[in-house]
């Protein structure tokens, strides 16, 4: 049964039968996952909006049509709504900081004071993603960390692949930008209290 | 004007750095095991739970109106022993005889 297609499977989930579902669950619970962890930055609420579309999906697959989009699109999009009104729920509240873990450094042995600053470009990265409009940061997740094709984006953000080649290419130039000026600022910074040692010292 | 399109050319040569930065950033990440398996678990064998919040709406609407007649009788008992301990004190008072 783990070999069926996900057409033939969603058919029999369609029917009510709970094993199939569980079979589709298995298929795309890890990257539902990824997706939401990355647009939410907590494994907590990670698990929760999982759940969520998990259940959500279950409730509805009955009335699911197949428009020869992948199972997965419909899923992204339930996904995407739930994250975006659990930002509009949360924007009156303090910035989550983002989880320990997504700020873990790389494994493998490297010279700490270079893990230190690959982590720290990281997050100062990761910062900068999650200020960005929620269909740049969908954009970008699908892309490098679900390996998707434009095409594939496409399906799911109901975009034309040009559209998302277009909207990749802003995103790109954006990023590129903001992380040009912080780094301005952090050399301004830097400088400004080099010359207050030196004065001080002097 | 070559200055221009030098630097626009400088800008552009700079995306594959941004796209290896995201390659780096954004790494794999698993759900915890414990948690996927919680969560089959509850899908395949308790999902009216989940699947039917209208259910906690109606026994919700059930409470409140329960609370409103219960408030509604309570006032009615009220008003009428008032009423019958005002009437008492007009009657002691003496002059017109009322009747509660």
């Amino acid at each position: 049964m783990t070999d069926l297609s996900d057409e033939t499977i969603l058919a029999l989930a369609g029917q009510g039968d709970s094993e199939s579902f569980g079979l589709l669950y298995e298929r795309y619970v890890s990257r539902i996952y990824s997706y939401v962890y990355y647009r939410t930055g907590n494994p907590y609420d990670a698990e929760d909006l999982t759940a969520r579309v998990f259940f959500r999906a279950m409730h509805h697959i009955t009335s699911y049509q197949d428009r020869g989009l992948p199972f997965s699109a419909w899923l992204y999009r339930i996904a995407h709504n739930l994250v975006a009104n659990w930002h509009r729920d949360n924007s009156r509240r303090p910035e989550i900081p983002l989880d320990d873990t997504l700020m873990s450094p790389p494994h493998g042995v490297e010279h700490p004071e270079i893990a230190l600053l690959k982590l720290e470009e990281r997050e100062r990265l990761l910062r900068i993603i999650r200020r960005l409009p929620p269909d740049r940061q969908q954009l970008l997740i699908l892309k490098f960390v679900e390996h998707l094709s434009n095409n594939e984006i496409g399906q799911i953000m109901g975009k034309t692949e040009g559209a998302v080649k277009s909207l990749y290419h802003r995103t790109l130039n954006s990023l590129r930008d903001d992380l040009e000026e912080i780094l301005n600022t952090e050399m301004l910074e830097h400088d400004l209290n080099s010359s207050t040692v030196k004065t001080n010292g002097g | 004007m070559t200055s221009t399109v030098q630097r626009l050319k400088q800008m552009e040569d700079k995306l594959p750095v941004v796209e290896a930065k995201l390659f780096e950033t954004f790494r794999p990440v698993k759900p915890d095991q414990a948690f996927v398996h919680d969560l089959q678990h509850r899908l395949m064998h308790k999902p009216e739970i989940y699947l039917s919040p209208s259910n906690n709406t109606i026994l919700h609407y059930l409470l409140i109106l329960l609370a409103s007649v219960f408030s509604v009788v309570i006032l009615a008992v009220l008003i009428t022993k008032f009423s019958y301990f005002l009437v008492k004190i007009l009657n002691k008072l003496g002059g017109v005889k009322y009747q509660a």
